[in-house]
């Protein structure tokens, strides 16, 4: 796949300049971006260097990571965290979800891209060795959207080819976009994972305004799984809107149409924020829901809600999605006992995901 | 006017400033350009001002830099003449007579919010929005006070004095903007008697009642005018605010008054019905009275399904 005229003019819409930082300046995912976009382009020692006008999110940052680039969820206090592994790969992203968590944890305004894929993809393959007798689950989409930016830098690929001879890891691209036209040609795909986060269409309009449809979403994962491609879903975060048990339930049927044994995995999780993103959400109108504080200090809905819809859609993905373990994230051993009937390390189609792994260390808590 | 001492100011930032000391009529002073009455400083006593205690005011020719509060007192006491500290001979800019101004004024972080809206429109449309951090820590320590005070211009007037008179902070008063003023004074008085924290939660609770249900100006009085009517309206406005929580609470409430009443015996459920145990705690005194506990525990044990549904 080539870098089209499509890309090109939608990361100049996005983007009013480029920033590399001097230790950068000769990767190769630096060089693509300065050769493909036409746009200023700024080299200097560090971010502190950027011009204050230019510290928002119309500015592309292209640096080295300094520090740890591969870690561990830690999860968060009195909920179960499914131990994955997350890569800091793209920090932040435009597609302006209205409850994007990262907005309560990102300092730093500019999109930031760490351009050196090869210490990660190193400490992946040492992690994978030391955990020989367990599945790794690691993926890029925790802080970003993994592919928005990647038909630019096109660094998932060497994450793929990097671990495709490796059994014991799923390394997963997670995306609210289409973008996966670049890495269908990829020859070793191992257990790659492209992952989608759905939602309703109702609420991708009115929350996830400048994301992909869900219908793009789904067109592009079933051109992922015609290419050979492992899938995940996220129904992350579910948003009770007025309706929103049909329209769940209704996005959740879509996920038949998927060859049995591709899905490896779905996640759910409800609505939960940290204190500090009420403020920045705004006005939307889930907001004046009913909330409470949990053991994590985050808000989440009132467990018997809760417990209502994970139920509900638990029943249903485990029914829909052929064979595919379907977990809960960030929730408390009692809702998980209600909604699946047993707490992971007790059901034989998830334990393999909350294996501890060896070898990472905890970072932040999303 | 009559010739004066040439006088070197001792103060920090305006040390190199020439000021001329002169005497000059109030009436006109009064009279002329009010562009930097900024500050709602308490006027001099009579006393103060008949004794001569007070500070000179600073003027650049005929207006007035620093000092109107001076002046009022001053025309109050019946004073026509008063001597002044004039710049004029330093031919200061606009911004270097608002730090003089300030400088005088010696307030930092303890200004008003309608003292600070009138500098900042002062810093906007007389200095075109020129400044400094000098300039800025003249008027508050930690920070520039600009954004805070954007805010607080952006308030429709009555939440304005509800900020001012340190009914609500800022973060409140702009997540509350939505309560329309006739609506707000039905509770205005009320709030007054809570405590800030009450006075914030009740306020969130009644904004967010208006934005959820989409409530116009008619429908929100109503609202508040029910609230008000009921016997606890702090209560009133967080039931309707969280209908199903406090549904929750009441129903385990009702249900140890129905079952534990006068046994002694205390349940406590999960913080915000979040968890799945109950803790009940007891005491006895003797084996009789254990008996009667254990009895009473025992109907706990067969009603309690009502309580377990609420988890």
């Amino acid at each position: 796949m080539k870098f089209s005229d499509y890309y090109k003019n939608y990361y100049e819409t996005i983007f009013d300049r480029i920033y590399i930082s001097e230790d950068a300046v000769n990767l190769a995912p630096a060089v693509r971006a300065s050769e493909r976009l036409e746009l200023p382009l700024y080299v200097v020692p560090s971010e502190k260097e950027m011009s204050p006008d230019h510290l928002n999110s119309r500015t592309l940052y292209i640096t080295k990571r300094k520090g740890q680039t591969v870690g561990k969820c830690p999860g968060t206090r009195g909920h179960i965290c499914c131990n994955y592994v997350t890569i800091d790969l793209y920090n932040g992203c435009t597609l302006g979800c209205s409850y994007c968590i990262m907005k309560s944890y990102l300092n730093f305004a500019p999109v930031t891209v760490y351009a050196d894929t090869e210490p990660a993809v190193e400490e992946l393959k040492k992690i994978a060795r030391l955990n020989r007798d367990r599945i790794v689950r690691a993926g890029t989409g925790e802080t970003g959207d993994s592919l928005q930016f990647d038909p630019l830098f096109e660094m998932t690929e060497d994450f793929i080819r990097g671990l495709s001879g490796i059994d014991n890891i799923y390394f997963e691209a997670k995306t609210k976009t289409s973008f996966v036209d670049h890495l269908l040609d990829i020859e070793n795909k191992g257990n790659a994972v492209i992952s989608f986060s759905l939602n309703p269409e109702s609420v991708v309009e009115a929350e996830e305004t400048e994301a992909f449809s869900l219908d793009e979403r789904l067109d592009a994962a079933a051109k992922a799984v015609s290419a050979g491609y492992n899938l995940a879903f996220h129904f992350d975060p579910v948003i009770c809107t007025e309706g929103w048990e049909d329209e769940y339930l209704q996005t959740a049927d879509k996920l038949s149409q998927f060859p049995k044994g591709k899905i490896k995995w779905i996640s759910i999780g409800t609505f939960r924020y940290p204190p500090a993103l009420k403020d920045k959400i705004g006005q939307r109108p889930y907001l004046f829901d009913e909330y409470v504080p949990c053991r994590d200090g985050k808000y989440r809905y009132v467990q018997k809600r809760r417990k209502e819809v994970y139920r509900l859609l638990y029943d249903k993905l485990t029914r829909v999605s052929g064979g595919a373990s379907v977990y809960m994230c960030m929730e408390s051993s009692t809702v998980w006992k209600h909604a699946a009937g047993g707490v992971p390390g007790e059901l034989e189609n998830v334990k393999w995901l909350f294996k501890k792994i060896k070898g990472v260390s905890g970072r932040f808590s999303v | 006017m009559a010739a004066g001492i040439s006088w070197i100011s001792s103060s920090v930032l305006v040390s190199s400033i020439l000021m001329n000391i002169l005497e000059f009529n109030i009436k006109e002073l009064l009279c002329a350009d009010r562009l930097m009455d900024f500050f709602s400083t308490c006027q001099e006593d009579e006393q103060v001002i008949n004794k001569g205690l007070y500070d000179l005011p600073f003027v650049d020719g005929i207006n007035v830099v620093w000092g109107f509060h001076i002046l009022e007192a001053a025309s109050k006491a019946g004073m026509e003449r008063i001597y002044c500290r004039n710049l004029e001979s330093n031919n200061l800019t606009m911004k270097e007579k608002l730090e003089t101004a300030l400088q005088a004024e010696g307030r930092a972080d303890r200004y008003s919010w309608s003292e600070k809206e009138k500098i900042y429109l002062f810093i906007e449309n007389i200095l075109h929005g020129e400044t400094d951090e000098r300039l800025l820590r003249l008027v508050q320590g930690g920070g520039s006070f600009i954004p805070s005070v954007l805010i607080y211009s952006s308030l429709p007037d009555f939440m304005k004095n509800t900020v001012e008179k340190g009914l609500a902070d800022l973060k409140t008063a702009r997540s509350c903007v939505n309560i329309p003023e006739k609506a707000f004074k039905l509770i205005e008085e009320y709030i007054s008697s809570l405590s800030f924290s009450k006075r914030r939660i009740m306020l969130v609770n009644i904004s967010e009642i208006i934005s959820r249900n989409t409530l116009d100006e008619k429908e929100s009085v109503k609202l508040v005018k029910e609230i008000m009517a009921s016997e606890e309206p702090s209560s009133e406005a967080e039931m309707r605010r969280y209908p199903g929580l406090t549904g929750s609470f009441r129903q385990f409430d009702a249900f140890c008054s129905l079952n534990l009443k006068n046994t002694g015996i205390t349940l406590k459920s999960p913080p915000w019905f979040e968890g799945d145990a109950y803790a009940v705690s007891f005491s006895f005194k003797s084996a009789k009275h254990l008996g009667k506990i254990i009895a009473s525990l025992e109907k706990l044990k067969e009603n309690s399904d009502e309580i377990f549904r609420l988890l």
